[in-house]
């Protein structure tokens, strides 16, 4: 069981991605934007993976992480990017910033649970 | 084999539709696990302003050769009949006004996505807005027939249905340079969303 960070504006993307990790006896906490997300994981200090979307209005999914690998508390976090898009340069962006995994929209609920495991296992 | 640039306009137009309705089929099935959703031709009689006690979401995707609008317009109550599994609640009345809303506002931000990566797969590079929400009393703000001297525009209408739910789809697409595009017609655009759905790309 992780403290799982997941970070989408949309509340249906939320939702679906929370039940899942749910039941999978994970906790989850949820932010709008990489703004929120920010503030969550600052008051947060024992969050253990962060999923996030790309594209958000405030701050998107890639700034934040820039943010969070400037901060030596937080950069060993990893992040797993689960987004619509899957851009190489978008990966490379990410890559360089703490993004250990890409996973497309829709998500498959097995595909993630067990990549999440595998993350987590590391 | 030479063309006039009103056949290129009309060959690069129905390719342009054919991509979109292949991607946003493909969306809505996934993205409501339903697959009983299927596309159809819209009433032509169906009017984007006047479409009262209902709502729209739209998204922009663009290029400095291309940019589209896609708009859906539904009905709360319909959609909720599709959107409740997806929350985890037993009755369609547990959802409210806003999440149905947000439940077709994602697909937007779906189906956007799925084009720009069709897009790059055929080496087109295409950027995503953000989707917004509307009600459709708001829409005359929407400057859905803007067109300027350089721009080419041609628009699409089509329905999606299952048994409880329908919902209307409006393209626009505006073409700023039709040379550029042109080569999309020699590509063949493949939905392998399902292969990608099955995979963790591990950086």
């Amino acid at each position: 069981m992780a403290k799982i960070l997941l970070i989408d504006d949309s509340e249906t993307a939320r939702v679906r991605v929370k039940i899942d990790l749910n039941s999978a006896g994970h906790v989850v906490l949820e932010a709008e934007n990489g703004i929120q997300g920010l503030e969550v994981l600052n008051t947060n200090k024992d969050i253990q993976l962060i999923i996030s979307d790309v594209n958000m209005p405030g701050m998107d999914g890639l700034t934040m992480c820039e943010k969070i690998t400037t901060d030596n508390k937080y950069k060993k976090v990893p992040i797993v990017m689960l987004t619509t898009q899957c851009d190489e340069g978008m990966k490379i962006r990410g890559k360089k910033n703490g993004v250990v995994a890409w996973i497309n929209k829709p998500h498959k609920t097995q595909l993630l649970i067990s990549g999440i495991s595998q993350i987590l296992a590391r | 084999m030479e063309f006039s640039n009103e056949e290129k306009l009309n060959l690069v137009s129905k390719k342009m539709i054919a991509i979109i309705r292949q991607s946003t089929e493909e969306r809505v099935r996934s993205h409501s696990a339903n697959k009983n959703f299927n596309l159809s031709e819209a009433d032509p009689a169906f009017n984007t302003i006047n479409w009262p006690g209902k709502r729209a979401s739209s998204i922009c995707i663009s290029s400095a050769a291309l940019k589209i609008n896609l708009t859906f317009y539904f009905s709360p109550d319909d959609v909720k009949k599709v959107a409740h599994q997806i929350y985890g609640k037993d009755a369609p009345g547990e959802l409210s006004d806003d999440q149905a809303q947000d439940f077709i506002k994602e697909f937007c931000n779906l189906s956007a996505g799925q084009l720009v990566n069709n897009f790059n797969n055929i080496g087109f590079s295409l950027e995503m807005g953000l989707p917004v929400c509307l009600n459709c009393v708001d829409n005359t703000d929407l400057d859905l027939t803007r067109v300027t001297g350089l721009i080419s525009k041609c628009e699409d209408l089509c329905c999606f249905s299952c048994e409880d739910c329908n919902m209307v789809m409006h393209s626009l697409i505006e073409i700023i340079d039709l040379d550029s595009l042109f080569p999309i017609l020699n590509c063949e655009v493949s939905l392998n969303t399902e292969l990608r759905s099955n995979e963790i790309d591990f950086l």
